[in-house]
């Protein structure tokens, strides 16, 4: 009942809802398309590492350890 | 290679880890007080500063800007120093930063309380308080930006990127919302008025959530929780889309807040569609989140740090799920106004924002003092504590939401209400409250345990600082950025948005369909040139990493763009009366009083003035809300939830009479009302000598006033008084005149109603020709 009264009242609501499928489609293609690309950025991977190079040894693992 | 030894200023981080506990404890505890109060309303104990329009907004303003501000602030600081191989450049900014911030809270704690506020939600600061909160985050932004131009490192991580989003976005969205007139020391009126506020308000309080509470998260999320899976991320290159399509889409979703209002329907489209896009980059960041894990899922059974972060990410999927769907008018039809909205936003404070906090806060401590963590098992004792109050908290939240919306638009075959009272919606979830208190407290008590167990693991150990070798080359300004400003990728968008704007201005209809379909067409030539296999188009995204100042101003016009397109047309065209609606009149001076006490009192959170073009709203409130009758409204308050009912409508609804014994006691007129009362209020003086001043500003912001009312304001307020009183008076009722209780009876009989001219209606009448 709820949703008839809303799409009477909506004679264009389809368009918008098939422009935001269009751009969902489309996005999750660039993702797939993103994460498929073969080939590796040397510069990227040394980026995407860089937090794990600023720990000094001694602190690393700390975590670890506990008192129970 | 030279190298330098350089010694991280973590004390500043420190200090942020310690009054992130304590604002904790304090937010979470006014939760449980707030729901207990809506379970139990005895527990507002009568006073006014006790009550819940006042303690919700000190409970909101602690969970969003005491406690989870100073966590990000602690992970900012650590995060950024690393990342950019730099100390904080001041430590003096450091400081200023630190103490500013502590100093904003305890305002907030002092003022709120005490009925001082903007009524806006989450904005509810005064604006002497706005000005200290501006000057506090222009000094962290000098702090962060000064590190940026002093960095060891070229390229920005993407953590950093979130980073200067969040400075930028919030600083604008705070500035644009907090624009007021002041009044008294302690007192503003809003700039804007009516839809204008409305849309403004909307505009900051969504992006509140996204650039407060979700982006500089997802920056800690994309530094803490490579270092605890002791991976790297797991896909660089589907961050830079994330990052991109989030900051971009965010800022157009705010009208999601203001679906079926008296808001333009463009707006209303164009804030569902964008918030139905943001499903996309959301998930994207949780799946990239996640997917760091490859490979060590084995340390969700041991590691506690893990533990957290993997439930506040699905937390932040969960949130990202909802939040869209929410947005979906048909189902805002039913959920707005209710408890739906509130496990919502539980779910992402609690389950995302609080989760991730305690992730960090058990990777942090133990390094910052040195020290293994007091006790695992009090970790795991918190997760399962949380994680079980969210869950109790939430469940309890969902169905009371639906089972609200579903009463409030129930209608018999004969087309009567079901549920023609109020009352008979709110008692049937009354166990739910309590459930939900529960919930809430069990949240609270694990974290309790958290800071018990952190606070044992500091005192165990001692302030480390730490000391790296890096290699001492600083970056200096790098060149070529104006070249990367005209980048293939920023022309295609520049070009997109153009055409986009022009069809706009030549079909407003047809704006709508045309802004998503070409944004998609943007978005797809834009990642698909930027992830190219070709090496040219790479490194155009990496070039743009290492120079900060064109990658800021990149961000700023990526938010701006939404900002711009909403907000300027609702604002250039101002507010106008339609062809055939009825005159309003401004409130005559008691009536304004008694709405300020209406703000000041918070009744906004409990109680809507806005009634939607759905059935079940026209059948129980009336006909749906017009623009023109907030136009007067600085600020608006069509309110964002109805735990009592919608106040539209309510002027002539009752007699004074009714009114004067419903506030003395809710529970005596209305059996089962959960509302404070404000027996007080029948003995607090109005004050009187404020009336010309409020009038005036009123005057200023174009509220059209004649000089002559101006001047007779005080003699019309008593003019008002006494009438009201003397009404009261046949029912053996004895209010003085200048109570505030009169005035807020004033107001309540003014809602809905156009007015009655305080001196002339002639005067009036040409009033209204000049509405701006």
């Amino acid at each position: 009942m709820m949703y008839a009264w809303f799409y009477q009242q909506s004679s264009v609501l389809h368009l918008p809802i098939a422009a935001l499928i269009i751009f969902m489609c489309v996005f999750l293609g660039v993702v797939v398309r993103v994460l498929r690309t073969p080939g590796k950025n040397e510069q990227q991977t040394r980026m995407a590492s860089l937090p794990l190079q600023d720990e000094p040894l001694a602190t690393r693992g700390i975590i670890g350890g506990s008192h129970d | 290679m030279n190298t330098v030894s350089i010694t991280y200023d973590d004390d500043v981080v420190r200090k942020f880890i310690k009054a992130t506990m304590l604002w904790g404890v304090v937010a979470l505890l006014l939760g449980v007080i707030v729901a207990s109060q809506l379970a139990f309303p005895e527990l507002n104990l009568g006073l006014p500063f006790t009550a819940y329009g006042r303690l919700r907004p000190l409970h909101t303003n602690a969970a969003i800007f005491a406690f989870v501000g100073n966590m990000m602030f602690a992970g900012v600081y650590y995060s950024t120093q690393r990342l950019l191989k730099t100390p904080m450049p001041s430590r003096g900014l450091s400081l200023a930063h630190f103490w500013g911030w502590q100093a904003i809270i305890v305002s907030a704690a002092l003022t709120l309380p005490f009925g001082f506020t903007q009524g806006k939600e989450y904005a509810e600061l005064e604006w002497p308080i706005d000005l200290a909160v501006t000057a506090v985050w222009v000094i962290f932004a000098i702090n962060f930006f000064w590190a940026l131009a002093v960095r060891r490192e070229k390229n920005l991580y993407v953590a950093l990127w979130f980073y200067i989003s969040t400075i930028i976005t919030v600083a604008v969205l705070y500035i644009v919302n907090n624009l007021a007139l002041p009044v008294l020391a302690l007192k503003s009126y809003s700039l804007f008025s009516g839809v204008q506020d409305a849309l403004v308000q909307w505009w900051y309080g969504h992006n509140a959530v996204a650039f407060f509470l979700t982006t500089p998260i997802l920056g800690i999320m994309y530094y803490f929780m490579p270092k605890a899976a002791e991976r790297p991320v797991y896909s660089y290159r589907l961050s830079i889309v994330h990052f991109w399509a989030l900051v971009f889409l965010y800022i157009w979703a705010g009208p999601h807040h203001l679906l079926y209002t008296a808001l333009p329907d463009w707006a209303q489209t164009l804030g569902m569609i964008f918030s139905l896009m943001l499903w996309a980059p959301s998930w994207g960041g949780m799946l990239n989140g996640l997917l760091t894990l490859r490979g060590a899922w084995g340390k969700l059974r041991t590691d506690p740090v893990i533990k957290f972060f993997v439930a506040g990410l699905t937390f932040y999927g969960m949130s990202t799920f909802e939040g869209p769907l929410l947005s979906i008018k048909s189902v805002s039809a039913l959920a707005h106004y209710t408890d739906w909205i509130v496990a919502h936003v539980h779910g992402g404070a609690l389950g995302w924002n609080g989760f991730m906090a305690a992730g960090m806060l058990y990777w942090l401590v133990p390094r910052l003092y040195g020290k293994p963590l007091h006790s695992q098992s009090m970790a795991n004792a918190h997760f399962w504590m949380g994680t079980l109050g969210i869950v109790i908290y939430m469940t309890s939240m969902w169905v009371s939401g639906i089972s609200q919306g579903l009463m409030w638009k129930a209608i018999n075959p004969d087309g009567a209400l079901s549920y023609p009272s109020f009352i008979e919606t709110l008692t049937p979830i009354r166990p739910l409250y309590i459930t939900r208190m529960l919930g809430g407290t069990l949240y609270l008590v694990g974290f309790i345990v958290m800071v018990v167990n952190l606070v044992k693991t500091m005192r165990a150990g001692a302030p480390v600082d730490v000391t790296v070798q890096v290699v001492e080359e600083r970056v200096g300004v790098q060149r070529g950025g104006a070249r990367l400003l005209v980048g293939k990728p920023v022309v295609l968008s520049v070009a997109g948005l153009v055409v986009l704007a022009l069809l706009g201005v030549t079909n407003v209809l047809n704006n709508v369909i045309a802004t998503v379909l070409g944004l998609a067409l943007v978005a797809y030539v834009y990642m698909t040139h930027s992830f190219d296999s070709d090496e040219k188009e790479q490194r155009w995204h990496q070039l743009m990493e290492g120079r900060p100042l064109v990658f800021t101003a990149l961000v700023l016009i990526a938010v701006l763009v939404g900002g711009v397109a909403e907000l300027v047309p609702t604002i250039v065209t101002g507010q106008k009366l339609a062809e055939g609606s009825k005159p309003v009149t401004p409130y005559r001076a008691l009536e304004l009083h008694g709405r300020d006490i209406y703000v000041r009192e918070g009744c906004y959170n409990c109680h809507s003035q806005m009634i939607r073009p759905l059935p079940g709203d026209a059948a129980r409130y009336g006909e749906p809300s017009a623009p023109e009758e907030s136009f007067y409204d600085h600020p608006f308050q069509w309110g964002s939830k109805r735990t009592g009912p919608d106040l539209a409508r309510v002027g002539g609804k009752y007699p004074n009479l009714w009114h004067y014994e419903h506030f003395k006691d809710p529970r005596a007129i209305s059996p089962g009302s959960n509302m404070p009362g404000y027996a007080w209020m029948a003995d607090a003086p109005l004050a009187v000598e404020d009336t010309v001043v409020k009038v005036r500003a009123m005057k200023t912001l174009g509220v059209p006033y004649t000089t002559a009312q101006v001047a007779e304001a005080n003699a019309d307020l008593e003019q008002q008084a006494r009438e009201i009183v003397a009404d009261l008076a046949k029912g053996n009722v004895n209010l003085r005149w200048d109570s505030e209780l009169t005035a807020l009876i004033a107001y309540m009989q003014r809602l809905g109603k156009p007015g009655v001219p305080a001196t002339d209606d002639k005067k009036n009448v040409v009033s209204m020709q000049g509405v701006p």
